[in-house]
């Protein structure tokens, strides 16, 4: 079955996503952008960045802002209106709707707005590896039936079974999980590249209804970007007595700057603008250079960010709604990554809006959602749960192993082989353990299982499975099996994944103020069993070596071996440390006295990072118990 | 009479019950398939585009530096317009070589027929042929067979229509 995708069919920009594996997608153009810019050379066949750069060469045939003729009457006086300002040719049409004429033939809105679907459409193929068959479509809230009509005809047009047209507003509560929460009045504000639009939606049985929406069709970015290019032309002027607003070249620069100066103010208080030869007079050249602080720009542009606010306090007349009664406030369009509009925002309604997904996709990734809820998919994958905590087992001297780490998704299973601590141990302890924290006691132990029978063996040889398995529903299985005799105890546990949000974020906050203090404690344990299997090593390899050793070395290693035991317990970490370097380098030279000339015995570095002491506990892992055996 | 007729509708019943459940667990059946079959196919497309991504990723990440290089390439050009200095011009061949190591191409554009694949059009102005590029105002480079950069040029136009 063919995925549904999702459109956001804007007046400035187009955008694409598809649900992928439970999650919404934005699909980036061939062109590598996650937007494409809404223009149309109907006569080329070309869309999209390609169309926009031959604007102005072919005024008269690229169409951009076609979603403003959708659906109307030629008649109408917003298209009377925009008519004013559009370059190319509007003429009145079949029904007295409104077309485009290029070079003498007519299109109509539709058949335009289907290129641009055409490309989103062939952009999602190449990334999906197959074919598209249908899509949901997002359309303004105040589009009436005929502008809606158009919509879908024009995703016919372009070969896609329009499976519903939602609301642009829907789509940005869909894509926030809305649907979902309790709240029960929205507002979304969507501030794009050229139009602004305030719609306050009322949630009820998971549907929305659009209770007002408000706006102003020309107003957006372009104004912002517009107010600043004049603030530098003026700079400019003042400072090199030119005046470059007629300087094709230099405005464009200038636009350029002004647009990335703008974005980079939304994370910085402070942006340089420097063009060096901007322009050039008879005394030479001349470069702009000035840096623009977040608060002067946020003077600049303060004015239209003001004139948003009367469409909202409409639009929440007309709902009769008070603001602060607002439950949810959602930032959609490009201009909302603008710190001074989210707080322009945010003071109006009395609280912090919605501004986690990018503004530009959020639109796109609602209709996504929403294809995924035709196509059954959303409802399916929601399944997927993930462990909101790290499952591991203690190990010697009080550690704790991990097995599965947190927030792997489930179903997963994970095993690891591990050994016994001492010599002729016959039973291992394993005890489950949940949380981040590196210590065994600091974690929260879920039960504990004791597996017996093993055969008695010297330390590290035999070699005991663990394996973790969390079944779909967080149903934990552990289970230990002793690989020579194949005898195994098992735990079953519910209830690993049902933890409180409170819980897991405390349990997780808590390993992060300790961190620093549990990895020492890690190192300080891992620094004694390092020493004590060293020590442990070392005798054994005496007592096979018998006499092919000479006395002296045997003497030397025997003398560190025992200072190393006797302050095992008492010195500090780096002590210890030298001390079992010392050992580990003295105990070369039994190797070295055993096999000639040959390097050092094998076993060496293993026995270094093995195991001793406590008893009944299971520890590390059998690759360094199985050398130990040689 | 009447309690055996009671007990044939009730054992009927069960047996639609029965039947019920049937088609139930049939339906679960088929809705489970459908899923893990989706996610699989979900997965597998996954693998193929990472291993298709992780080979742009080198290309990608090198396109993404050199891009906010261009600007200074542009400006030491510029530059050395105005500023007639063997130095510059040696510092200029040397930066240029290592972007061209790099894999940076200059697209063609002066006195090019203007292609909107290759080229921005900033500025039209009269002349005597149509959609000429006259001036180039800012080179546009391609990398790995990709405009990484449109070059923004001055286009001529014929007067008359």
């Amino acid at each position: 079955m063919s995925k549904i995708i999702g459109i956001d069919l804007g007046t400035t920009n187009s955008v694409v996503a598809v649900m992928e594996g439970g999650k919404p997608k934005v699909i980036h153009s061939a062109e590598g952008r996650n937007v494409i810019p809404s223009v149309v050379d109907p006569v080329k066949h070309v869309v999209g960045d390609v169309a926009k750069r031959q604007m102005v060469v072919n005024p008269k045939t690229t169409i951009f802002s076609v979603k403003r003729l959708m659906g109307r009457k030629y008649k109408d006086p917003e298209v009377q209106r925009d008519l004013k300002w559009i370059p190319y040719e509007v003429k009145e049409g079949k029904n007295g709707m409104a077309v485009v004429a290029v070079e003498g033939r007519e299109y109509t809105p539709q058949e335009v707005s289907a290129m641009i679907l055409g490309k989103l459409k062939s952009d999602a193929e190449s990334y999906l590896g197959g074919k598209v068959e249908s899509a949901v479509i997002t359309v303004p809230a105040y589009f009436d039936d005929s502008q809606r009509q158009a919509t879908k005809q024009a995703g016919e047009i372009a070969g896609l079974k329009v499976d519903r047209i939602i609301n642009e507003p829907t789509a940005a509560a869909l894509a926030y999980g809305l649907d979902k929460s309790k709240a029960h009045t929205i507002a979304v504000y969507d501030l794009g590249g050229g139009t602004f639009d305030i719609s306050i939606l009322e949630l009820g049985d998971g549907v929305f209804e659009v209770k007002s929406t408000n706006g102003d069709t020309h107003l957006g970015g372009d104004d912002f970007d517009r107010t600043i290019v004049n603030f530098l032309a003026e700079e400019f002027k003042k400072e090199n007595g030119v005046d470059i607003s007629n300087d094709k070249q230099a405005l464009q620069r200038l636009r350029d700057a002004a647009e990335k100066a703008k974005i980079e103010l939304s994370t910085t208080q402070e942006a340089e603008i420097s063009l060096p030869f901007l322009t050039a007079d008879s005394a030479g050249p001349k470069h702009l250079q000035l840096k623009l602080t977040r608060s002067k720009l946020e003077q600049l542009v303060g004015e239209l960010i003001q004139k948003t606010l009367e469409p909202v306090k409409k639009a929440l007349s007309d709902a009769k709604i008070d603001a602060k009664k607002i439950d949810e406030v959602i930032l959609v369009g490009g201009m909302t990554r603008m710190p001074a509009v989210q707080k322009a925002v945010g003071d109006f309604f009395g609280k912090e809006p919605h501004k986690g997904i990018n503004p530009d996709e959020v639109v796109a990734i609602g209709a996504a959602i929403q294809g995924g809820i035709l196509g059954g998919e959303v409802k399916d994958v929601l399944l997927l749960d993930v462990t909101p905590l790290t499952l591991g087992i203690e190990t010697l001297g009080g550690v704790r192993t991990p097995l599965i780490d947190r927030n792997t998704t489930i179903p997963t299973s994970k095993s690891q082989i591990f050994s016994t601590a001492a010599d002729n141990q016959t039973s291992v302890e394993i005890n489950v353990l949940q949380g981040e924290r590196e210590m065994a006691n600091d974690n929260k132990s879920l039960g504990r299982f004791i597996l017996d029978g093993i055969p008695p063996a010297p330390r590290g040889v035999p070699q005991v499975e663990v394996a973790f398995d969390i079944d779909a529903n967080g149903i934990l299985n552990v289970s230990a099996k002793d690989k020579a005799t194949n005898k195994e105890q098992k735990i079953t546990i519910t209830g690993s994944t049902g933890l409180s949000k409170d819980e897991v974020e405390k349990m997780t906050a808590e390993a992060e103020v300790h961190k620093a203090e549990d990895e020492k404690k890690k190192e300080e344990i891992e620094t004694r069993n390092n020493a004590d299997n060293l020590i442990y090593t070392s005798e054994k390899t005496l007592k096979d070596a018998g006499d092919k050793v000479p006395a002296e070395t045997k003497k030397e290693v025997e003398d560190k071996a025992k200072a190393l035991k006797d302050v095992l317990q008492t010195a500090s970490i780096d002590e210890l440390k030298k001390l079992t370097e010392d050992l580990s380098t003295s105990l070369q030279k039994v190797g070295s006295a055993m096999y000639g000339s040959t390097s050092s015995p094998q076993g060496q570095q293993e026995s270094a990072d093995g195991t001793a002491g406590e008893e009944k506990k299971p520890d590390d892992k059998a690759e360094e118990g199985e050398v130990v055996k040689e | 009479m009447t309690n055996k007729k009671l007990k044939t509708d009730k054992i009927e019943s069960r047996s639609n019950e029965r039947k019920d459940s049937q088609e139930e667990l049939k339906v679960k059946l088929a809705e489970a398939e459908q899923s893990w079959k989706r996610v699989l196919a979900d997965y597998q497309n996954l693998e193929q585009r990472v291993s298709r991504e992780r080979q742009a990723l080198g290309q990608l990440a090198t396109a993404a530096i050199i891009i906010e290089l261009l600007p200074v390439l542009d400006n030491l050009e510029t530059a050395a317009l105005h500023i007639n200095d063997q130095g510059l011009m040696l510092a200029i061949g040397q930066f240029k070589n290592i972007l061209k190591n790099a894999g940076l191409e200059e697209i063609e554009a002066q006195n090019q027929e203007f292609d909107p694949h290759l080229h921005e059009a900033i500025e039209v102005t009269p002349g005597n042929e149509d959609n000429k590029i006259i001036e180039v105002i800012n080179k546009g480079y391609k990398m790995f067979n990709k405009v990484i950069r449109p070059a923004k040029v001055k286009v001529s136009k014929k007067e008359s229509n």
